[in-house]
């Protein structure tokens, strides 16, 4: 995987947080991560000699991936139209926030405004950060989460095309950021709406009892809907004596009561720590968690068990737990192989050793502002 | 391969017994059917999916019928089985298990999202088709993963992304934690989908195949990678954002004017001082976005509060699609926040013909379903068959695939084995 930055750098790399809060562009956790096990080179692909050393890399390459915005690619000569004749195997992946055709493809949008408008933003917040904040505005997906959702539905799609590649050859994968949050995120309400002309807003994305609880030191969350689980959520409080209300042994009678209930169980996880809670609960087969913070999950058994953080090292930022390990397989697992690149810190190597470049005219092609 | 021509999509030719349900399984195989490969969806009389008791249309009466959820989505199967083939094999009987061990011998991958160990006291592990199949593909999902102390933990979408890490990150900075529910599922089962066929890709190579033990929690702690980082080498646990980013602002969610029972929303993200100046020259240039502190990044991320409250004011008394219209025409990354009659009238989508007319088999007549979100150029994508009937592909499988005859066949079924 060779990442082709511009010779300023990826935006990401002006993205706090960084390593040891040191302002520096090699040290932005949010670029380390989402670049790691890649290798780098900086090419200005607005200079024509740029574009022909991204074509001589095309030559070599099964994958070209993309996110130009569609007039860019078709401006630079990266559209597939002026791709497909030169490089008949090269699949090309565009991943556009509106995909590379239809009338609103030329509008801009980040994160925050594709999980709004594509995903389920009108959803969330629910449960018991709606009850608190009624008056506050949709909340989006963490971080870059939503940009990783998408990007996972353009891995998958990719991968697909690598199959297919030995007997079609390359092609073209038109991937919008909108759609993929369509299918991903907005499904679920999109389906009831679409069959019943129903779904779930801000007020009503919760279950009548349960979800999300105050604990001693933070939150549980508790899904006790079906009977069986009631069941074992009123044995895990200690059959406390307005639980054993015969109304509540069916869910109608339970969801019409809700309300009593969530108070019954915030008075009794109150001043009980969520381990507790959570490890009882397990032991009874009750679907019922912690809201783990990410130093509880860092330091989890469970985790350092699987082994999900591996040991990386940066030259720059040093050593540090990578969460890369998001599976385990007999053959291949992620694992961390190198850090996230430098800014052109294989140049050489690629420019050089792939494309049969020589140190002088590597120079020259630094001092013209190509490289 | 079709009529031994070139494959028309993308998985045309691949085979795979799918022991999924529910939804992180139903996800992760309904992007292999929908990529065209053969999803043979392994069901039984004795242990339906759930999502077949979800199909048909949406209820809103649920509510009185004392569903946990005020309204729960309907469609289930419907849309999940989509592309899909459907037997029917008891695997309580024995003679099922050795059929289902046939037809891993002729399929390229297995997917399943049991709780971990279920398959294996079948007989079904990895351990024993790998014998059966030396080039098989076979993932198992389930919410932490196959080992580790809590594999054993009851696993449903709220839970699992609560310990995950994710849930405790989204949130506003002074509000609790989010509750994430169902489209976690939907994160897990699209990784699990990107896996499995990076891994049928190298068994396409090699000749080996692989067994993939994913875990729901580690796939939505691996979205917030950064943050992670964050507590490794800072040591800091990170705190929530709500709608703000780290480098850029103003960056947020807006309310707009019009009518709807979650409000009307739009949300702008600026991200370069270039947009900003386009921002306040669509705002009129009002006075207070004069002022110099807000010519820099720095100053607008000083001061955000106020930013809000003033775009804010402005927003409030607009409609949000076209205020979306007027701020895109600047240069500002600008949209609202959409419904599902939003998403469903999308021109955009419309254009680029998202939306098929597929049949609801339970209530009659048709409604419209969600394409695939990716354009093959050579290998296009589509939905091309509605969810099957339970066991409608059993003389296919057995009498066609397995060479077993048709009375063998019904005679098992008789028996409860195909069944």
């Amino acid at each position: 995987m060779i990442k082709v930055e511009d010779p300023e750098g990826d935006p990401a790399r002006a993205v706090p947080p960084y390593a040891g809060d040191l302002e520096d562009r090699e040290r932005s956790l949010a670029f380390m991560h989402f670049n790691t096990n890649k290798l780098g080179v900086s090419l200005d692909i607005e200079m024509e000699q740029g574009r022909e050393l991204l074509f001589e890399l095309l030559a070599g390459a099964d994958v070209l991936i993309e996110d130009l915005p569609p007039a860019d690619a078709e401006r630079l000569g990266l559209d597939y139209a002026s791709l497909e004749e030169r490089f008949p195997q090269l699949i090309v992946a565009a991943i556009t926030p509106f995909g590379s055709t239809g009338p609103q493809r030329d509008y801009r949008a980040q994160d925050l405004n594709l999980y709004m408008y594509g995903g389920d933003g009108f959803t969330n917040p629910g449960a018991l950060a709606y009850d608190t904040h009624p008056d506050r505005e949709p909340v989006k997906l963490p971080y870059a989460a939503g940009e990783a959702i998408s990007g996972t539905s353009a891995a998958l799609a990719i991968a697909a095309a690598l199959f297919v590649q030995p007997l079609v050859g390359g092609q073209f994968i038109d991937l919008s950021k909108q759609e993929a949050h369509v299918s991903v995120m907005h499904r679920f309400q999109m389906r009831s709406y679409l069959t019943g002309g129903i779904y779930e807003t801000r007020p009503t994305n919760k279950h009548a009892y349960g979800d999300c609880v105050p604990c001693a030191d933070g939150y549980i969350v508790v899904y006790a809907a079906q009977n069986h689980h009631w069941k074992m959520l009123v044995e895990l409080m200690g059959e406390p004596e307005w639980a054993l209300d015969p109304e509540f042994e069916t869910q109608a009678g339970r969801a019409a009561r809700g309300d009593e209930i969530q108070r019954g169980m915030e008075q009794w996880a109150k001043d009980i720590p969520g381990e507790e809670i959570y490890r009882a609960a397990q032991r009874l087969g009750a679907p019922i968690g912690r809201f783990l913070n990410l130093d509880e999950v860092s330091t989890s058994e469970h985790e350092r068990a699987r082994g999900f953080f591996v040991d990386g090292y940066h030259p720059i930022a040093g050593p540090a737990e990578y969460p890369l390990q998001l599976f385990r397989a007999t053959e291949d697992s992620p694992g961390f192989r190198r850090a996230a690149p430098l800014l052109g810190e294989h140049n050489r190597e690629v420019i050089c050793g792939r494309l049969g470049r020589t140190a002088r005219q590597l120079d020259v092609l630094r001092q013209s502002g190509v490289v | 391969m079709t009529d031994g021509g070139l494959p028309k999509r993308p998985l045309e030719g691949v085979r795979i017994v799918d022991f999924t349900h529910v939804l992180v399984g139903g996800y992760c195989s309904l992007m292999w059917s929908s990529l065209g490969a053969e999803c043979i969806k392994i069901e039984s009389s004795a242990r339906r999916d759930p999502l077949r008791n979800r199909s048909g249309r949406a209820a809103a009466q649920d509510r009185t019928q004392g569903q946990m959820s005020v309204r729960r989505a309907r469609g289930g199967l419907d849309e999940f089985g989509l592309n899909k083939r459907s037997i029917t094999l008891n695997l309580r009987e024995p003679r099922a298990i050795e059929l289902a061990k046939r037809l891993v011998a002729v399929s390229d991958m297995v997917g399943e999202n049991f709780r971990p160990g279920v398959l294996e006291r079948r007989g079904l592990g990895w351990d024993v088709l790998r014998e059966v199949n030396p080039g098989l593909v076979y993932i198992s999902m389930s919410a932490g993963g196959g080992f580790g102390p809590d594999r054993e933990d009851a696993g449903y979408a709220s839970v699992f992304a609560a310990m995950s890490g994710f849930s405790s990150m989204w949130g506003y900075e002074d509000g609790p934690p989010v509750l994430f529910r169902l489209p976690s599922d939907m994160c897990a089962g699209a990784m699990g989908a990107f896996v499995s066929i990076a891994a049928l890709v190298r068994a396409k190579r090699t000749g080996r195949g692989q067994h993939i033990d994913l875990a729901n929690r580690e796939t939505l702690a691996s979205y917030l990678g950064d943050a992670f980082l964050d507590y490794s080498y800072n040591g800091r646990v990170p705190a929530r954002r709500g709608n703000r980013h780290p480098a850029w602002a103003p960056h947020g969610v807006y309310p707009s004017a019009g009518e709807h029972e979650g409000g009307r929303w739009i949300t702008i993200a600026v991200s370069s001082d270039e947009e900003w100046r386009a921002l306040v020259a669509a705002m009129g240039a009002p006075e207070w976005a004069a002022d110099p502190r807000y010519d820099s990044v720095e100053g607008r991320l000083a001061d955000q509060d106020e930013l809000d409250r003033r775009i804010g004011e402005w927003t409030a008394d607009q409609d949000c699609f076209e205020l979306m219209e007027r701020l895109q025409a600047a240069g500002v990354a600008a949209t609202p926040v959409g419904y599902p009659e939003d998403v469903a009238a999308s021109p955009q989508l419309e254009a680029r013909g998202s939306w098929r007319e597929v049949p609801l088999p339970q209530d009659g007549g048709t409604t419209r379903w969600f394409s695939p979100p990716w354009r093959f150029s050579k290998t296009p994508t589509d939905i091309l068959e509605p969810a099957p009937e339970m066991g409608e592909a059993n003389h296919y499988v057995f009498c066609e695939l397995l060479g077993m005859d048709e009375d063998e066949v019904e005679q098992l079924s008789a028996e409860g084995v195909i069944a």
